[in-house]
């Protein structure tokens, strides 16, 4: 069995918002709606440290669905439109049964999931982005799909492949001789509210 | 990859120059103690092992005694200062030269490129007599000599007395870098290998030359230079100079002087630029958006801008400076022509396909020069060739064939190396100074660019220190404007560019002023309140963001948001156009204001 995860190491992300962007483009998101984001561990603002001046620390790293093995969301939906793929571990929304009931945005405890709420609005006259990528339908929720219509090709999420500061990795956990795999097993790491029982495949390398 | 300690001067790459922040972590990785030093506690300074915070425009006296510490405990690099640099020159008590042989009346050689060979004179410390530099053994680093009746002083010794003025304890109290820290990055700069990377902060201000010459003595001083892992410098920023030049230089001489922006207002009211008659009546701007990025736009705009009696810009978006132009021509994007890239941050020479057709009217600038020319009845054959052509001929030179550079090679492989694998600045102590030695002290600075007397260049033969012109916490301007002004480059644009774009805007969707809370609170300055920076030559409207990263005492502004984002004013016009005759700088955080709530009309 195949269980995607992906490694996002503190010590190398510095908030440049490339990702999130990449994420944008790849998958042709429309105004306002994004999958990925970055968060800052310091101060309330962006880019500002906990501490008084000049004794300061300041990490960061992005949050996007952790593609779960123990998904909230998925027992909540009552249409069957938020699935796990037993296949990729990957968690999926289907925008076409999906009735934007909202019960997946509750039940989430990493709050990852957005409402497309009325006819999306597109940056450009054109569609962008890659092959087979998700539709954007009014009045559905939507959230990072792990770049699935790359990943089946055998190529990385978009936001691992354009990481400036090659902060991320992408992989199978249960393969104990991936990459990441292999550098979960030597770094330390975190993981998101490991508390609420959902088994994130998101590991955050301090 | 190989530092040991890498020192990062003002320098916030992972916004500025973030394509060099990998390599920075795998040096991490690899075991480099970063320090960081800059007023401003940036995610560079977050991942660094050790934040130095120091006051704006104060670099130089913090590097003064990180030097005083290493000659007081002797931990100077000895053989590299008598093998390597300029340390047991003589100079001259009556002119500041060095002295050579000539000046001892022996008629210069004739060497195999038939250049003049004039050799330095040492003093020969076991014979206490003078010799030529390659024929002394053991030449005194220190001391003052006459030599035939010529008073000379070694050049480490000149060096030597300008930082004898910096003992940490007096350095500290103008850089405010603690004495212990002194001692400690003084002690860490001689445990080689060493790299010193210097970002743009430290020259932003009037005094921005003198950090960098007392930086580049350091790294003489410590052995720190041209060898693996160890260096002094900026980003590396290079220039592939083996193409074809003839093709980039013109035939034709240059009729017209250079003169610089801070100046053009006096040129422009005078009609005269250092006593010959000048009378300026169009302004070409191209790949540039001055009235968004330099200093001072009000007077830029109403002294320069508005004198001219046409003024054409060519750029492909609608900058503040196309919006103050008679004409504006559309400008195609890189993505829409064909060129090759040979300079930038990079060992490579680059390959830019055209990915779509030019939208609209847009042309690449050599088209749009090609009709210019036409159109003025130059020469037909100005550019005759198509751009594919020009790509041709660039590339066709004994350097490219040597490194299999062609038009053709570039197409198909895109990117192209063209230095060296592990390409090392003066490797092998081959600098390229007169003598090939490392130049601490500069025999003879030559000013450039000045307006009026010729500066006194006394001061610039040895790192030398003075305030910035506004940057000061003393004295009358600092009481009127408390806050000293610093700009960043910030990750969301490239100077102006990507201004209007939506998906960046949604992050980032308005100018920002960033202020530590203790200064905003004391103030009742609220977080997240638009907030009018200001002094007498302009102000800037923004919001007001609380960050503990900021220096109390100082404001910070991501910089070059264009003016019809601004509720009112524009980062550039409180910067003033003054500047050091010798630096001749557009000095951006040389700068102070004071900061309000803004009651304007939103």
């Amino acid at each position: 069995m195949t269980r995607y995860g992906m490694a996002i190491d503190k010590k190398r992300c510095v908030a440049c918002n490339t990702c999130c962007v990449a994420c944008k483009i790849e998958n042709n998101l429309p105004q306002d709606m994004w999958w990925n984001r970055v968060i800052n561990e310091g101060g309330p603002n962006p880019d500002s440290p906990a501490g008084t001046y000049p004794s300061l620390t300041m990490t960061t790293y992005t949050l996007s669905c952790q593609h779960c093995a123990n998904p909230a969301c998925v027992p909540v939906c009552p249409t069957g439109a938020t699935t796990k793929d037993p296949e990729t571990g990957i968690v999926m929304i289907d925008p076409h049964i999906c009735i934007g009931c909202k019960a997946c945005i509750d039940a989430c405890p990493y709050g990852v999931r957005t409402l497309q709420a009325d006819e999306p609005v597109y940056y450009t006259a054109f569609n962008i982005g890659g092959d087979g990528i998700q539709d954007h339908v009014p009045n559905t929720v939507e959230k990072c799909t792990f770049c699935a219509h790359r990943v089946v090709n055998g190529e990385v999420p978009f936001c691992v492949e354009v990481c400036p500061a090659r902060a991320r990795v992408f992989g199978d956990l249960d393969d104990p001789n991936s990459d990441i795999s292999k550098l979960i097993a030597s770094r330390d790491y975190e993981q998101l509210l490991p508390e609420a029982g959902t088994e994130p495949s998101i590991y955050l390398l301090v | 990859m190989n530092t040991k300690t890498l020192f990062l001067w003002g320098n916030n790459l992972t916004d500025a120059q973030l394509q060099d922040w990998h390599f920075v972590a795998d040096a991490i990785e690899n075991g480099t103690y970063v320090v960081c030093i800059d007023p401003i506690f940036t995610q560079m300074a977050a991942k660094s092992h050790k934040f130095v915070a120091i006051r704006p425009g104060a670099d130089m006296p913090l590097v003064m005694a990180m030097m005083y510490v290493i000659v007081e405990e002797d931990l100077v690099d000895w053989d590299f200062m008598r093998e390597h640099s300029c340390a047991p020159f003589l100079v001259k008590d009556s002119d500041g030269l060095f002295l050579r042989m000539s000046d001892l009346g022996v008629e210069p050689a004739v060497g195999d490129n038939g250049a003049a060979v004039d050799p330095y004179v040492v003093w020969d410390a076991d014979a206490n007599a003078y010799g030529e530099l390659g024929a002394v053994a053991n030449p005194a680093m220190e001391g003052s000599f006459e030599v035939e009746g010529i008073s000379v002083t070694t050049a480490y010794s000149l060096l030597k007395d300008e930082i004898m003025k910096f003992p940490p304890e007096y350095a500290s109290t103008l850089c405010d870098v603690p004495v212990e820290t002194i001692n400690e990055l003084a002690h860490l700069a001689v445990d080689g290998p060493v790299t010193h990377r210097v970002g743009w902060g430290p020259q932003a201000y009037d005094n921005g030359i003198h950090p960098h010459l007392a930086g580049a003595a350091l790294g003489v001083l410590t052995g720190q230079l041209c060898k693996p892992g160890a260096n002094y410098g900026p980003a590396p920023w290079l220039m592939f100079l083996g193409g074809n030049m003839a093709m980039q230089a013109s035939s034709a001489p240059v009729t017209s002087p250079t003169i610089s922006n801070m100046y053009m207002a006096d040129v422009m009211a005078s009609n005269e630029f250092n006593g010959t008659p000048v009378t300026p009546k169009a302004l070409w701007v191209y790949s540039g958006n001055p009235m968004c990025t330099w200093v001072d736009t009000n007077t830029l705009r109403d002294e320069v801008f508005n004198k001219f009696e046409l003024v054409v810009t060519v750029d492909n978006m609608m900058t503040d400076t196309a919006r103050w132009s008679d004409y504006v021509l559309p400008l195609a994007h890189w993505f829409e022509y064909e060129d090759a890239v040979i300079y930038g941050n990079t060992y490579h020479v680059l390959y830019s396909g055209q990915a779509a057709e030019p939208l609209g009217e847009s042309k690449c600038d050599l088209d749009i020069m090609r009709m210019l020319a036409s159109k003025m009845g130059l020469r037909e054959d100005l550019y005759p060739a198509s751009n594919e052509e020009y790509l041709r001929s660039y590339f066709s030179s004994p350097t490219c064939e040597a490194m299999g550079i062609t038009y053709d090679n570039l197409v198909e492989q895109r990117v192209i190396r063209c230095f060296p694998e592990n390409y090392r600045l003066w490797e092998n102590g081959a600098f390229l100074t007169a003598s090939g030695r490392a130049e601490f002290y500069t025999e003879n600075p030559v000013a450039d660019g000045y307006v009026g007397a010729v500066p006194d260049l006394d001061r610039e033969h040895l790192p030398h220190w003075f305030e910035p012109r506004e940057a000061w916490p003393e004295g009358e301007l600092a009481e009127k404007y408390p806050f000293v002004l610093m700009s960043e480059r910030p990750r969301f644009r490239v100077h102006g560019q990507w201004a209007y774009n939506r998906i960046l805007r949604e992050i980032d969707p308005e100018p920002t002023v960033k202020m530590n809370p203790a200064d905003a609170i004391a103030r009742g300055l609220e977080d997240g309140i638009h907030v009018e920076c200001f002094n007498e030559h302009g102000h800037a409207v923004a919001k007001l963001v609380y960050n503990e990263a900021i220096r109390p005492g100082t404001l910070v502004y991501p910089k070059s948001w264009q003016s019809d984002q601004h509720i009112a004013g524009s980062w550039s016009e409180p910067l003033s156009r003054q500047c050091d005759p010798v630096a001749v700088n557009q000095s951006f955080m040389d700068c102070r204001v004071d900061v309000r709530a803004w009651e304007g009309a939103e």
